[in-house]
């Protein structure tokens, strides 16, 4: 009798535990009790974000095709000259294109209020299609063969590299930011990688505020390749967003600036100026005790679309015209590099020249917006 | 409930419509959003059954109307929007659509369909899900909220 | 077997009673919002019932989802709006399987939560792997 008595009573139990589930469930809301209110203990304590409403989404995965239009490379013969000099172009390469394939992974390993560090690869391959080398100028004696050009027609530029960045608050309105990469430049493919003796160092720091939603400032010194020899230069970052979020800035100067226009949160274009740069090691004129390095830099004046295709995949499109700041060609004893600056007299062994072609850049990225 | 076959090419689909679904909101109710649910028990077996269909045949369901109205009549002025979600255990959440603002002296009304609404038939394969019916007042109100609920499905076979 | 049962409901019960503790009022770090988490079947919700700048600078008017992929729901207001959607109990003061939205953006993240202590939840939010993701804190609210 007891037993069937308790069976009833847990099967009682049971039941009433199991219709609870099942039921129109009301819910009033007096949204006005939400102002009056506090935290429960202490409060989360307030970081700064790292970005601002309305930026274009940063790339963790990036895959782009690259490719100038024909222009013309005119190079001296070797020897020693001054930036400025009005060296007598030796020869003049006719190139038909410089195109190749871009690989950016950039993958956050801490990413918290109070912390964020990314780590990243990257992969840049840049092949010259030169259709011909001729002889200029009316100088007995000048060679037929011209190492430089013929060497990255032959084997084109890579450029392979690792960088990290750690974003880190300090409190709601100010942070630092770090940046530092090394690269592995130079007119190599997969089966002549050159040792880690010829890796190129760059970084930057920048401390800055974040005054609100829409606009972020900084300001810093960064060691950078993008003129395309080592120099020291000062930063400017602005970030910024119009009150009506239809327009804003990204400047990050003098690596790039941008005017924005925003469409819509999945459609976006970008109006300004980007400057690349790195310092190519040219195995194909070094030897053991004399290395070559070739110079590059380049101001890109563009124009670039940004669309979502789907959930957090993005296509960008950009087209604009390759200026050439730089691609002159060093020639450094033994390993490492050396400073010129802006103000060195360091002699260059080869002074190069480049028309200035149409660009177009097609891209396919994995973002976070 | 009411039916209609029609065949379009290889797909063939059939009207399938819940009408009076009653949704309350017991009072007091306070200005801003509040939040109903119904717990609807499925029938669609039963109905495929007699329409000599079977659960596995059910290929995709869209909602193709929602329509509203007090069941006392009375219009909906004290209300300035509403969104029409669906859920249950087995599936996410999901927008089927709403209306703001809700335009004065209306007695009925048909909300804006969710574009991205997508397949409900994961929703309808299982034997409970529930509506629910977020409602912005406009002001406090003592009174009990109930709505009706009218909704239009289109149902497509293997 | 009457003493079994009983154990095996406290059991039960007890861990419903933890699945629960993430009902209630919570405010993200930004200070932006607070979001009310309830239950809806065996499910948990969290609906945004405060906004620190509710009105939309542009339009004059209540803030809207004005960034939402899909058209069709663009106008409807954003304090009510369920930003947390989906989440299931997993035990041990985790909840998964649930989405975050960012209204800023319209964008959906996968999303888990994990209370540190009855206080304080670390809500990721990230794309396909959680690697791929970021962690906000968001602390409890007692409405006084």
């Amino acid at each position: 009798m007891i037993r069937k008595f308790a069976f009833l009573l847990g099967l009682m139990f049971l039941v009433n535990f199991m219709n609870a589930q099942v039921q129109d469930t009301i819910v009033e809301e007096d949204f006005s009790q939400y102002e009056n209110v506090g935290f429960a203990d202490d409060g989360a304590k307030r970081y700064c974000s790292p970005k601002i409403y309305d930026l274009s989404p940063q790339r963790l995965i990036s895959v782009s095709w690259d490719q100038q239009l024909g222009y013309e490379a005119f190079s001296s013969r070797p020897g020693e000259y001054d930036k400025d000099d009005s060296a007598l172009f030796g020869h003049k390469g006719n190139i038909d294109k410089t195109a190749g394939l871009r690989l950016f992974a950039n993958i956050p390993i801490i990413s918290k209020n109070e912390l964020v560090w990314q780590m990243g690869l990257n992969f840049v391959n840049t092949n010259y299609d030169i259709n011909s080398i001729t002889p200029q100028g009316n100088e007995p004696n000048a060679e037929l063969n011209n190492g430089m050009l013929s060497g990255l027609d032959a084997r084109g530029l890579t450029s392979a590299g690792v960088h990290s960045t750690i974003f880190k608050p300090l409190g709601e309105k100010s942070f630092l930011l770090f940046q530092g990469s090394a690269d592995l430049n130079g007119d190599y493919g997969f089966d002549d990688v050159p040792s880690l003796s010829k890796l190129r160092y760059s970084g930057a720091v920048i401390y800055g505020k974040r005054s609100n939603d829409r606009k972020q400032w900084g300001v810093g010194i960064s060691r950078t390749y993008r003129v395309g020899e080592m120099n020291y230069i000062p930063v400017v970052m602005f970030n910024w967003t119009a009150p009506n979020r239809k327009y804003g800035t990204e400047i990050l100067f003098p690596a790039r600036a941008n005017f924005r226009l925003t469409i819509n949160p999945r459609n976006l274009i970008l109006i300004g100026y980007e400057l690349e740069g790195a310092s190519y090691h040219l195995a194909n004129l070094s030897n053991t005790n004399t290395n070559y390095e070739l110079r590059r830099s380049e101001l890109r004046a563009k124009v670039e679309y940004q669309r979502q295709i789907k959930g957090f995949v993005w296509f960008s499109a950009q087209a604009g015209w390759r200026n050439d700041y730089s691609f002159n060609v060093d020639r450094i004893e033994g390993d490492g590099d050396f400073f010129r600056g802006f103000f060195g007299n360091q002699k260059y062994s080869q002074l190069n020249s480049l028309t200035n072609p149409v660009y177009f850049n097609i891209g396919i990225h994995l973002v976070s917006p | 409930m009411i039916f209609l076959i029609s065949c379009a090419g290889k797909k063939e689909s059939i009207n399938y419509s819940i009408s009076n679904v009653l949704i309350k909101a017991d009072g007091p109710l306070f200005e801003g959003s509040n939040t109903a649910q119904c717990e609807y028990q499925v029938e669609m077996e039963a109905f495929l059954k007699t329409q000599g269909k079977n659960l596995d045949q059910l290929a995709g369901m869209k909602l193709m109307k929602a329509d509203f109205s007090m069941a006392d009549s009375s219009s909906f002025d004290l209300i300035k929007s509403i969104s029409l979600q669906i859920a249950s255990d087995q599936a996410e959440m999901k927008e089927l659509g709403g209306i703001n603002p809700i335009p004065s002296g209306q007695s009925l009304l048909s909300i804006n369909l969710s574009q991205n609404q997508g397949d409900l038939s994961p929703y309808f394969k299982q034997k409970q899900l529930s509506f629910v019916l977020d409602a912005d007042l406009a002001k406090d109100t003592s009174m009990n909220l109930v709505m009706r609920a009218d909704l239009d499905f289109q149902l497509t076979f293997k | 077997m009457f003493s079994v049962l009983l154990t095996g409901l406290s059991v039960q019960a007890v861990a419903q009673d933890n699945a629960d503790k993430l009902i209630g009022l919570w405010e993200p770090s930004n200070g932006k919002a607070r979001v009310k988490v309830e239950k809806i079947g065996n499910k948990y919700f969290g609906k945004i019932v405060w906004l620190r700048e509710p009105i939309d600078p542009v339009t004059k008017k209540p803030k809207v989802d004005k960034n939402n992929e899909d058209a069709s729901l663009r106008t409807l207001p954003l304090k009510g709006y369920r930003l947390l959607k989906d989440f299931v109990s997993k035990g041990k003061g985790e909840w998964a399987d649930g989405t975050i939205y960012d209204p800023e953006n319209g964008s959906t993240y996968s999303c888990v939560i994990k209370m540190k202590d009855d206080n304080t939840l670390d809500i990721r939010g990230f794309i396909g792997v959680k690697a791929l993701g970021r962690t906000d804190v968001w602390k409890r609210i007692m409405v006084k």
